[in-house]
């Protein structure tokens, strides 16, 4: 399945129960993601795209663009 | 070394300091309440080179050169004339004699009034050695440590930390001027009346649910031993499966392992409330974000009781470690709880009738460290925070480290021994492994 920042955005804000977070928001900081919601969006992203994230490269993401940068990094799917 | 926006000259030259903090001076009183770290290191790491970069890690942090100061009944931070970080030197006689030398870190106060609140101890032989970094809690947190580290071995490599810039500013503003407007002026009080409502009914479900079942001891003095366990690659990456399996944080999973080791060993009833302690970072949930390269302490902590049956379901005791987590982040308990925290103390102190916990477990997370710098190679990573004999009974610092999890695991002696100490660890790792 393709890996779009768009879908990616979808995916954290239906988890989060946010509305339209960008891009550039902070999962954490911004959105106000609990540890349980990070594991959640995770678990949700792997399913979705079949793909699998390691727990040390979860150390540099902090934006949602960074999880789609992460996702993309580890999927085989054409950008 | 300052940077270009160097703010000095407009900075107050002291502040007080204010909840987590103030408590943890308090606490220092009672036993030092220092933070002890450990690099093992393979390869030469010329001592020389070592006090150099100090002394620019130390130019670097305003931090690095405070000293704490009685105020009135408070504390301030003074950020001017404090000497260097002392740097002390021995030969390493034995491969693990740095467990014992850095125990000895925790017996050992810093002189608070004088300054800096750091100190190392380098253990060398001629294949390596252990360097012990001590600091004292008020101005260091999980995430700022890991990034002092990093910045103390680019360091020593001759590499200048570009990605860290310098802190002229650090320790200006305290945690609480910073909360979000909710947990400000009126939404503070209304918050703080609803945490203290919980906290009662806490205590009151404790109290009645712990009728007849062993009370931890609660000893006059007691000396916080160490205990470096390591759970292998292959039970490491089990468990992070079967977090996303069972879609339970591993924080939460690690604290039902350590909870069920240590109902099986001291707490023999077969249904037992137990009094667990996790810690949360305020670094993100402020106003203005702090970034974890900014020392600090700006940790806070989650207090609440899980009820641990003899045999039970482990994944119930995580889901209910878990879901007592959500609820104090969902509350806003991170503010409250460091905000409230001296008052605790305070009242822990004069009592001494209660322990603060059976456990507490403060999950890192992954920790990445250059594998090599410069002439040696990082072999290992540990990390231990103070204990005393009113603080939990068994208490642990996890990350996770080159693909394994690092359990460095303090007790007192004056609550078990060492035989005791490892039975519980390897209790907790067989629960574990059962578990998924």
């Amino acid at each position: 399945m393709l890996i779009e920042l768009d879908d990616v955005c979808r995916t954290v804000g239906l988890v989060l129960g946010r509305h339209d977070p960008k891009p550039d928001d902070r999962i954490q900081a911004d959105l106000g993601g609990e540890s349980i919601d990070v594991l959640n969006i995770i678990v949700t992203l792997q399913q979705k795209y079949g793909i699998s994230l390691d727990e040390a490269d979860l150390v540099n993401v902090s934006t949602v663009r960074d999880l789609y940068h992460l996702a993309l990094k580890r999927s085989d799917a054409p950008t | 070394m300052t940077s270009s926006t160097d703010t000095t000259a407009t900075l107050a030259p002291s502040r007080a300091l204010a909840g987590l903090e103030h408590a943890m001076r308090i606490t220092d009183d009672v036993a030092p309440f220092n933070v002890v770290m450990v690099l093992r290191l393979d390869g030469e790491l010329p001592v020389a080179t070592l006090r150099q970069a100090l002394d620019v890690l130390q130019q670097r942090h305003r931090l690095l050169r405070t000293r704490i100061l009685a105020e009135g009944k408070s504390y301030a931070f003074h950020f001017e004339g404090t000497p260097a970080i002392p740097l002390e030197v021995r030969d390493r006689v034995q491969a693990d004699g740095w467990v014992a030398m850095a125990e000895d870190q925790f017996q050992q106060r810093f002189p608070l009034t004088e300054g800096p609140l750091m100190r190392c101890l380098y253990l060398a032989d001629a294949q390596g050695g252990d360097l012990i970094v001590t600091l004292h809690h008020t101005i260091v947190d999980a995430a700022s440590a890991r990034h002092l580290l990093s910045e103390l071995l680019d360091l020593c490599s001759g590499v200048t930390p570009e990605h860290v810039p310098a802190q002229a500013s650090e320790g200006a503003v305290p945690a609480p001027a910073l909360y979000p407007k909710a947990f400000s002026g009126a939404g503070y009080a209304r918050a703080l009346a609803s945490f203290m409502r919980r906290q009662m009914a806490d205590e009151f479900s404790f109290r009645w649910k712990s009728r007849g079942i062993r009370k931890a001891p609660i000893a006059a003095t007691g000396r916080c031993c160490l205990l470096p366990v390591r759970f292998p690659a292959e039970l490491t990456d089990k468990l992070i499966q079967a977090s996303r399996t069972h879609r339970v944080t591993l924080n939460s999973i690690l604290g039902a392992g350590m909870l069920s080791a240590v109902q099986r060993r001291l707490y023999p009833s077969p249904l037992v409330p137990l009094r667990h302690v996790i810690f949360a970072d305020l670094r993100d949930r402020l106003r203005t974000p702090m970034a974890p390269t900014t020392l600090g302490c700006l940790l806070t902590m989650f207090r609440f009781t899980v009820m641990v049956p003899k045999a039970g379901d482990f994944w119930r005791i995580a889901s209910d470690i878990q879901d007592a987590t959500a609820v104090a982040a969902r509350t806003g308990e991170r503010y409250l709880a460091y905000s409230m925290s001296p008052g605790m103390m305070k009242m822990m102190f004069a009592a001494k009738a209660f322990r603060m916990g059976a456990t507490a477990l403060s999950y890192s997370g992954p920790i990445e460290l250059p594998e090599t710098s410069g002439t040696f190679r990082v072999t290992g990573l540990h990390a231990f925070a103070a204990n005393m004999t009113l603080g939990p009974e068994y208490t642990a610092l996890v990350r996770l480290f080159r693909g394994e999890l690092w359990w460095d695991i303090m007790y007192m002696d004056s609550d078990m021994n060492e035989t005791t100490a490892r039975e519980i660890a390897r209790d907790m790792q067989l629960i574990l492994e059962a578990a998924c």
